[in-house]
């Protein structure tokens, strides 16, 4: 798999079907993740791929969070993809690397979501367990 | 060797002269668990998928998949067209890339082998390989269909060849839970009480499509076999389990065979697992026994029903099914430490009691308040020690002990008792019958208690040094004794 991979995209660790961390970049020129790689968490529950698996961005000391409008400072994602609703049982570990490279690429602004300190002060939910609002589509 | 590597793969024709069949092989692979179609029905959108994978995602969400549009599970019908296409690429797959892979090979020289041997990831050949897939894909169903693998064992004995050297030859198959290997009709009766740990391999999706989707192609062609068998028995309807009382719930879960304990969410999640099975059973052109499909719900019992290592025990059923554990115990924090602060409190004082206990046993001073209670209580079962010879260790344990555990205070009481027993074992070779004097020593006064305890603590007390301390031995020989002798500590001495 990891030779067939989508340019960008590469597997990091894969040891256990439970969690998988994966590096993402961004292919085109966007000034925000220029020359940058991000670490990405797969956590799958018994039940994928009927359920969604939990995706985070890892920060290392290589592995900043990326900026964007619906990515928390602790590595949250808010993308309808990965919430109960909006998962689906096609889904895959590379299309959802995929759907969040598309997502950092056409991203223009250099933000974080609107009340991300108190989200990362005080949430102390699981992902799947934050219940978004999603408001914005265009993203 | 790890088997999970040798799964056979769309990517394994990537570098052969064949390379466009990885999207034809893509294609007859479900998008849902990425394997072979099993049992493929199409959706009223025109998707397809495998029954199982189709039931499970539309009893989550009731939605296709694929383009998101609503759909039930009784809208599904089968597609043999797409069934029969996977069968025969199948048959088709194991030759189709040996050639295509002997073909790189000859063209390439010594390059291309060196590039194949890093995508195998073994050292053996790629026909080894492909051997050897092709043997466990007949293999696993050889255990999971036993009907269908005796009509090609013929096909099974031409593998057998290739794959000597990873199985022994000795008639037996292996059980696909736990790899114990066994007759092949023990095999389902194994599978009841197998308590393997699957959940290594994997989830139940995973484990349910290496055993059932690797399948050999069919001896005879479909339309035979759907006359030969025609699905068995009629699909479960699906229950509104809002109207359900717990009871009646699981009174259902009774009529349909099936594990009825637990509390009600896992009655509902094991009852629609059970539906989704049996159904999907029921679309199978290759349906399987009852007993099979119970012993896949066991499997799921173990990895994600009531017997799930996360699930736990009392507690699961009644938190959420994604209650988060960690987020609890971190949101209350403080409540805990408050807790685990007051508990200290309460145990350093026992510990002090604990270590005066031993103090005193070590100087053989005499008892201070905190073991008083103890002097109280053991004095008694002393005394009766001394009466009846009791053997030792049987006086502490004979009544409700309040030492239990304390082995400390145990511990002063055995000595006691067995410088008591020694005492009296000597003195008994001359007064034969002591029973009956002996009553009176339950009434010494309190002080005459407490010597005969300190007495009996140091370890060096002898016969000759205790006799002059009770003076109840003085007593006449044949009196008769003022209470009823109550022998209740030992039956030996009743007789």
């Amino acid at each position: 798999m990891h030779a067939h991979l989508p340019p960008g995209i590469t597997l990091v660790q894969a040891d256990n079907l439970d969690t998988w961390l994966m590096d993402i970049r961004v292919l085109d020129d966007n000034p925000i993740y220029r020359n940058q790689t991000y670490r990405l968490k797969f956590v799958f529950s018994g039940s994928y791929p009927i359920e969604a698996p939990e995706v985070t961005f890892v920060k290392t000391e290589s592995h900043p969070i990326p900026m964007h409008p619906h990515i928390y400072s602790n590595g949250i994602i808010c993308l309808d993809l990965l919430d109960r609703q909006g998962w689906s049982p096609v889904h895959n570990v590379e299309s959802v690397c995929m759907s969040l490279q598309s997502m950092l690429t056409g991203n223009t602004k250099n933000e974080r979501p609107e009340g991300d300190e108190s989200f990362v002060r005080n949430n102390r939910l699981r992902p799947r367990d934050v219940s978004f609002y999603f408001h914005d589509n265009t993203v | 060797m790890d088997h999970r590597l040798d799964i056979a793969d769309s990517t394994d024709w990537i570098g052969t002269p064949l390379a466009p069949f990885q999207s034809l092989e893509n294609a007859l692979r479900c998008q849902v668990c990425k394997d072979f179609y099993d049992t493929p029905m199409i959706t009223s959108c025109s998707h397809t998928f495998c029954s199982l994978c189709i039931r499970k995602a539309l009893t989550s969400d009731g939605k296709c998949p694929a383009c998101r549009a609503s759909d039930q599970a009784s809208k599904l019908r089968r597609n043999w067209a797409v069934q029969e296409i996977v069968d025969a690429f199948q048959a088709a797959r194991p030759a189709a890339l040996k050639v295509a892979q002997e073909h790189g090979s000859l063209k390439e020289g010594r390059e291309g082998r060196r590039n194949k041997l890093k995508r195998g990831f073994q050292d053996t050949n790629p026909e080894d390989q492909e051997e050897e897939l092709s043997f466990q894909s007949r293999k696993t169903r050889s255990q999971s269909r036993r009907a269908a693998a005796a009509a090609s064992s013929q096909e099974v004995d031409d593998i057998m060849d290739g794959e000597e050297e990873h199985q022994p030859d000795d008639g037996l198959v292996p059980c696909p839970i736990c790899n114990t290997r066994m007759k092949e009709e023990a095999v389902y009766a194994h599978l009841d009480r197998c308590d393997g740990q699957p959940s290594s391999q994997g989830r139940s999706t995973r484990s349910r499509s290496s055993a059932t989707t690797l399948k050999p192609p069919p001896r005879q062609s479909l339309p035979q076999q759907l006359k030969a068998t025609t699905p068995p028995s009629e699909r479960i309807p699906q229950l509104s389990y809002s109207i359900l009382k717990d009871n009646a719930l699981r009174k259902k879960l009774q009529e349909l065979g099936i594990a009825s304990w637990g509390p009600r969410p896992l009655l509902i999640r094991r009852h629609t697992e059970w539906v989704n099975l049996y159904n999907s059973n029921c679309d199978s052109s290759r349906p399987r026994s009852k007993r099979e499909l119970l012993a896949e719900l066991e499997t799921w019992e173990r990895t994600q029903g009531g017997s799930a290592p996360n699930a736990g025990s009392a507690p699961a059923g009644v938190m959420r099914k994604e209650f988060d554990g960690q987020a609890w115990a971190r949101s209350n924090h403080d409540h805990f430490e408050d807790l685990i602060a007051q508990a200290r409190k309460k145990m350093i004082p026992t510990d002090a009691a604990k270590e005066d206990q031993t103090g005193d046993h070590a100087t053989g001073t005499t008892q201070e308040p905190p073991d008083q209670d103890m002097g109280d209580k053991s004095k008694p079962a002393t005394v009766n020690g001394e009466r009846n010879t009791a053997p030792n260790g049987q006086i502490s344990g004979s009544r409700d002990n309040p030492y239990e555990g304390n082995e400390e205070a145990l511990s002063i009481i055995r000595k006691k008792v067995e410088a008591a027993n020694n005492g009296h074992s000597t003195r008994r070779s001359s007064t034969e019958d002591e029973d009956v004097p002996m009553a009176n020593a339950l009434l010494p006064s309190e002080q005459a208690r407490a010597e005969e305890m300190q007495d009996s603590i140091e370890p060096l007390s002898a016969p000759s040094r205790r006799s002059p301390l009770s003076p109840t031995r003085k007593k006449p020989m044949f009196s008769v004794p003022e209470e009823p002798v109550e022998d209740y500590e030992t039956e030996t001495q009743a007789h």
